[in-house]
């Protein structure tokens, strides 16, 4: 059978999930194509950029979400992906691992959609594949977490062995983890005990170095949607309207023009999703099993999908609204175990 | 009993006897915000940060007001020299040992110790008004206990709920090592008020803890009970009780209540406030 790429696409904007096998096929093949690619992918504007995602909620449904459909939103990102593999670019972001999928939900929700782990394994098998970095125009530079100390030059990102599991420590774990710290100028250690931050000075070398003149990543979550630090040098850009549907917060994408110029578009979640329905929460609360409200599949549906990723391509044809995971507590009578909390 | 409801776009409520209980809902912070509460208290705020949400009950007669917000909470986190060194997530020694081999023992700046945990044992602001007090001797205030207790036969029945209402107040994953929860849940029965703060952490392979500060009136009474406890356990402990008819799925881990259901006690501290 022929993978038919533009009927999978249409299928899944119609929320209907695609068969075992064919996720299968579409991660061998979409594997085959990134292994290909380079650490360090370079594209040219202009160019529409997302972040954050979470558990993505695609305009063409018009129902409410519960952040439950991260197997969709990574199942049509990489239809998109091998669909138009030079206009579609996926930066692999922290939570595109097995570890952090195992534990915040994408796990259970392939479980619950297809009844095995298969689907979960296909999925995080391909994420071993994603890049770590894009480069656009030769000017910005876009990763997910932020900088490390042990990356001065882009050569050095060119030769990071990338296929494999996000490791705690070294240069991959740091693109995809670290965060600015406006207060400072250097790098400082967590005082989880493990991670850095980065300073003013540390984007100034880099760039400096790298003869580049700006860092676009994701990885944070902000009220307006985007944020600019050091002095017009970095961007961070969210794409998830009202996270978890209670933040609140704005969303943006970021549009970058043919001279570099760049153009936050920023949104909110749309009305219908603003919360779900008694209905859709009690749903959710029991089918996961954890009768609480308070972590329901909540950053379970992060799981996926928070991949910093630069979408290449002239016209804006990626339409993304809202849907964060959504945890809060559904209120409805008959949730007894809920509502006779101890 | 006659109550009513309140229901005014970000708050909601309900007003019962000489009571109000309204719980307030509205976005995080914004950067702006974010940077005065975090120089204010001095460490980074948590990802998720609902500052200007609250859950407040309110005695109109005795002008005792209680309520709970999330910076208050926060002001109480650790920040000793020592704060950090207590938890570290489960891989730091193997990062620190892989970052010398490295050569990156030059940073040696760590951003100011804290408690990154955000492990907080607020139980509540006392905002109480007491101009409407006759008994000036005796401010509106909690002192301990040893012959009261929440009575949880009570609320184990089945009464209609009035009102049912969580908040979260703050929320943070912790880089992916676990989550860090400050939540409310309020219910209102015709025959007394019961409100649950609870702080729970999660460190990925390193442990539980649950801070919980119950708060408990029965209409009629004269007393506010308030029921304080602190209990944690190694993750792996908790883990090994997990059914293993559930095979490799660890939701329950992120259910806070089965989580306390495995937690052992560890201290329990009752108070009582007197209304008149």
């Amino acid at each position: 059978m022929v993978l038919d790429l533009d009927a999978c696409i249409e299928s899944l904007f119609r929320r209907q999930l695609l068969a075992e096998s064919v996720i299968k096929e579409i991660c061998e093949k979409t594997k085959e194509l990134l292994m290909s690619e380079s650490n360090v992918v370079h594209i040219k504007a202009p160019v529409t950029v997302v972040g954050d995602i979470h558990g993505l909620y695609l305009t063409r449904g018009d129902y409410v979400d519960r952040g439950l459909y991260s197997v969709e939103t990574i199942s049509i990102l990489t239809c998109l992906k091998l669909r138009y593999p030079d206009r579609v670019q996926l930066v692999r972001g922290n939570h595109e691992s097995r570890a952090v999928t195992s534990t915040y939900g994408f796990y259970t929700e392939c479980m619950k959609k297809y009844g095995t782990t298969d689907v979960w394994h296909y999925f995080t098998d391909l994420f071993d594949y994603l890049t770590l970095s894009v480069v656009i125009d030769n000017m910005i530079f876009c990763v997910h977490g932020g900088l490390s100390p042990s990356i001065h030059t882009i050569d050095q990102i060119k030769v990071i062995d990338r296929f494999k599991e996000i490791p705690h420590e070294g240069p991959m774990a740091d693109l995809v983890w670290s965060d600015p710290d406006p207060g400072r100028e250097e790098f400082a250690v967590s005082p989880r005990g493990a991670g850095y931050t980065f300073g003013s000075m540390v984007v100034e070398k880099f760039l400096h170095e790298n003869r580049m003149d700006h860092i676009l990543r994701a990885h944070q979550l902000c009220m307006e949607g985007f944020q600019v630090l050091f002095d017009d040098q970095l961007s961070t850009v969210w794409s998830a309207p009202n996270y978890c549907y209670r933040c609140g917060n704005l969303a943006s994408i970021l549009e970058i023009g043919v001279e570099g110029e760049r153009h936050f578009n920023v949104f909110e979640a749309a009305p219908e999703n603003e919360r779900p329905s008694p209905a859709e929460a009690q749903r959710t609360l029991f089918s996961n099993g954890v009768p609480t409200g308070l972590f329901n599949n909540g950053n379970g549906g992060a799981g996926v999908g928070n991949g910093g990723g630069g979408v290449n391509g002239s016209n804006g044809a990626m339409t993304f609204a809202g849907g964060a995971s959504g945890s809060n507590g559904g209120v409805d009578p008959v949730q007894y175990t809920i509502l006779y909390f101890l | 009993m006659a109550h009513r409801l309140i229901n005014d776009n970000q708050t909601r409520g309900v007003a019962i006897q000489d009571w109000t209980v309204l719980s307030h809902k509205t976005s995080i912070l914004n950067s702006q915000e974010i940077d005065t509460a975090s120089a204010d208290l001095g460490i980074p705020i948590p990802e998720m940060i609902f500052g200007n949400n609250f859950l407040s009950i309110e005695h109109k007669t005795s002008g005792f007001k209680l309520e709970f917000k999330a910076l208050p909470a926060l002001a109480m986190v650790d920040q000793s020299s020592t704060s950090s060194d207590l938890i570290k997530v489960s891989y730091a020694r193997e990062w620190f040992e892989k970052r010398s081999m490295a050569n990156q023992e030059h940073i040696t700046d760590v951003v100011k110790p804290y408690d990154w945990t955000y492990s907080t044992k607020y139980k509540g602001t006392n905002v109480s008004n007491n101009n409407n007090n006759n008994n000036k001797d005796h401010p509106l205030d909690f002192v301990s206990t040893t012959e009261e207790s929440i009575d949880i036969e009570q609320l184990k029945r089945p009464d209609p709920i009035l009102f049912y209402d969580e908040n979260i107040l703050f929320e943070d994953e912790l880089a992916d090592n676990g989550t860090a929860v400050l939540s409310t849940k309020v219910r209102v029965m015709p025959s007394c008020l019961f409100i649950l703060l609870r702080f729970f952490l999660r460190v990925d392979d390193v442990l539980f803890r649950i801070y919980d500060t119950r708060i408990y009136h029965r209409f009629g009474t004269k007393t506010v009970i308030r029921e304080c406890s602190a209990r944690e356990s190694s993750y792996l402990d908790t883990r090994a009780r997990i059914p293993r008819s559930r095979g490799d799925d660890l939701s329950l881990l992120l259910d806070s209540n089965w989580v306390s259901s495995q937690l052992p006690d560890q201290e329990s501290h009752v108070e009582v406030l007197h209304l008149e």
